[in-house]
């Protein structure tokens, strides 16, 4: 429930109880208040037709339309009856309420009934106008209160929704610092002001970390280098045995090993450090057919089927290095989980390129969740390293290009979605 | 032939030496910013090896340096960072090549070969190796005057075992002299095999001796 219809339900009620209650109250008090002002008149008429009897003859007291009438009686009354009924007047030709008044008087001995009507029609109506008038208040007052609800708090929550769409929108990869609206509002400058002392502190944290991957890499390369440049000269000793060769040869597969890990995290932490500005327009079936040109020998001599299906001229803009490692890690990754004589296909359309090739034996399909991710290995190929995938991932996602997996009839398949 | 090398990192640059010193290079160490500036100064080099990340200044002022004292040596810039951009300002500045930490030392002097061949302009450019004669500008090799039928794999081959020879190359450092950088991406050597039995036989078949030997479990051996 958003904060203004928890609000403004809680305001809505109260003034629906305090009307309900209000309004018929309002009505019977006036309704009382008139009723009594009524009666008091006749009350005063009956005093003095009272008097006017001593002195002139009952029969003489006729009024207009019967207003009052004087009756002698035989049964008589102990008090004033007052009551309200429906009379039908000729004049008007309709029924109107009124208000009568019974009352016995004794004059010279003799009982007489006095009946006093009056018409409450005039009173009715200002009741009804007076109703009308005070729910129409009540209405506009309701309304009015809702109106001002609703616009101060779409103004007020203005910055605190700034925020949220900020925070919606805040990677820590790619983000900076964050703008906020200004605010009078002493809360969200609270707000405000933590949300940018956790990015403060989050982004250091991330840099010194960004930095402690770039740092490591960099000096590991100076040792990796040693490494690799004294076996060289190691293997230029003689004599040899063997023993030795063997020795030698799994270091270096080691090493080679290790500069590769070292280059790709390298690799790596320059794309997400955007450290790959420069695009340009890219044919991709050119670049492809750069790459299929390159692995030519390789494919040829384990006999691998590669057929490649072109539909679309596509273009994409990107920077060249990156496509060509994107492009190479797919299919490089493809030619190396393929088995001899197998086949491979490229599929390049307008909207998607897609390269599959055919499961080794016994394979079934890989674990999606897992497979871009750094380190998360799904083979014991001695060469993987768990890497090549998560930088197409995030070369992928540099271009806002996706990249999915999935594995039917014994088949892998890799396809990225351009734009 | 007298190298220069430019390298804060003791243990690298006599790793170059020595390597360097069996090719029969003349070497100089200089291992910071200053002493190179002075070894640059007062002596010529054949070509010249420059590490950028110094201790005390960036290697492209030696660079600048050189440029501005019309100092005409072919320089190879060595760099740890491996960023295009120090690769682009490098080569804008008048290097000659770059190659990045960590490298094959056959691979350097292979790079530091083809320095000093473009350097030398009287026309230098056939390399005798007993009846081989490899033509460099016109990409041919010759055997008894009988002319090589070499793909451009086979022949990028067999002049980086011509440059390197008599050293233990290994498949790796073959494989990515022969495939470039990218390598690195896809790790398997099988195809530098069926490249060295295709160059044998195409080179025998014209009557030279057979250089090339496989090393046990290391690699191949260029012996002459």
């Amino acid at each position: 429930m958003k904060l203004i219809h928890y609000l403004s339900k809680r305001y809505i009620i109260y003034s629906a109880c305090i009307s309900i209650i209000a309004i018929p109250l309002f009505y019977l008090s006036l309704q009382h208040l008139l009723l009594g002002g009524l009666d008091e008149g006749m009350r005063q008429q009956k005093k003095w037709i009272e008097t006017q009897l001593n002195t002139v003859p009952a029969k003489n007291f006729v009024s207009f339309e019967n207003e009052i009438t004087v009756t002698p009686s035989k049964q008589s009354l102990k008090s004033d009856v007052f009551s309200s009924e429906p009379i039908f007047v000729k004049s008007d030709n309709e029924i109107v309420m009124h208000r009568v008044m019974l009352s016995n008087v004794v004059i010279k001995g003799k009982n007489y009934t006095i009946r006093i009507q009056k018409s409450m029609i005039e009173d009715e109506d200002l009741l009804t106008n007076l109703l009308l008038l005070q729910s129409g208040f009540i209405l506009i007052l309701i309304i009015g209160l809702g109106l001002i609800n609703v616009s101060i708090s779409k103004k007020i929550w203005l910055p605190f929704n700034n925020i949220v769409k900020k925070m919606k929108g805040y990677r820590v990869d790619t983000s900076g610092k964050l703008d906020f609206m200004p605010t009078k509002i002493v809360e969200f400058k609270d707000l405000e002001n933590s949300i940018t002392e956790l990015i403060n502190r989050n982004n250091k944290l991330y840099k010194s970390q960004k930095e402690f991957t770039e740092n490591a890499s960099h000096e590991l390369q100076t040792p990796i280098a040693i490494f690799s440049s004294k076996l060289e000269l190691l293997m230029q000793t003689s004599p040899i045995s063997e023993e030795q060769a063997d020795y030698i040869n799994e270091i270096s597969l080691a090493g080679k090993r290790m500069q590769r890990i070292n280059k790709t995290l390298l690799l790596l932490t320059k794309i997400e450090n955007n450290q790959f500005p420069n695009v340009e327009k890219i044919v991709v079936k050119d670049a492809l057919n750069d790459l299929i040109q390159q692995y030519h020998d390789t494919l040829q001599m384990r006999e691998i089927h590669l057929e490649t299906e072109f539909r679309d001229h596509v273009e994409v803009v990107a920077n060249p290095i990156l496509i060509d490692i994107l492009l190479g890690n797919l299919l490089s990754n493809a030619i190396k989980y393929t088995e001899d004589k197998k086949h491979i296909q490229v599929e390049l359309s307008k909207t998607f390129l897609r390269i599959s090739n055919d499961a080794q034996e016994g394979v079934s399909g890989l674990r999606e969740s897992d497979l871009f991710q750094r380190f998360k290995k799904q083979s014991n190929h001695s060469h993987s390293l768990g890497l090549g995938l998560e930088i197409c991932n995030k070369i992928v996602s540099l271009y806002h290009f996706k990249i999915t997996y999935s594995f039917e009839n014994s088949k892998h398949y890799f396809t990225v979605f351009f734009e | 032939m007298k190298i220069l090398i430019i390298e804060d990192e003791p243990a690298l640059s006599k790793s170059m030496v020595s390597y360097l010193n069996s090719e029969s290079y003349l070497c100089e160490v200089a291992n910071d910013f200053k002493s190179a500036i002075e070894k640059a100064d007062s002596y010529d080099y054949d070509c010249i090896l420059l590490d950028i990340s110094l201790p005390d200044g960036n290697g492209l002022n030696v660079l600048k340096f050189l440029k501005e004292n019309n100092k005409t040596e072919g320089v190879i810039i060595i760099s740890a960072k491996n960023s295009i951009e120090d690769k682009i300002e490098g080569l804008k500045l008048g290097a000659d090549d770059y190659i990045p930490k960590p490298f094959h030392l056959s691979e350097l002097s292979a790079r530091i070969a083809a320095v000093i061949r473009r350097r030398k302009f009287n026309g230098d450019n056939i390399l005798v190796l007993n009846e081989i004669t490899i033509d460099i500008l016109a990409k041919t090799v010759s055997i008894h005057n009988h002319i090589a039928d070499l793909t451009r794999t086979e022949y990028d081959l067999l002049l980086y075992f011509a440059v390197n020879k008599n050293r233990v190359l290994s498949k790796a450092a073959i494989a990515e002299h022969l495939s470039g950088e990218d390598i690195y991406l896809y790790e398997n050597y099988d195809f530098i095999y069926a490249h060295i039995k295709n160059l044998k036989k195409k080179l025998s078949k014209i009557g030279c001796e057979d250089y090339l030997k496989s090393v046990y479990g290391m690699g191949y051996k260029f012996e002459i």
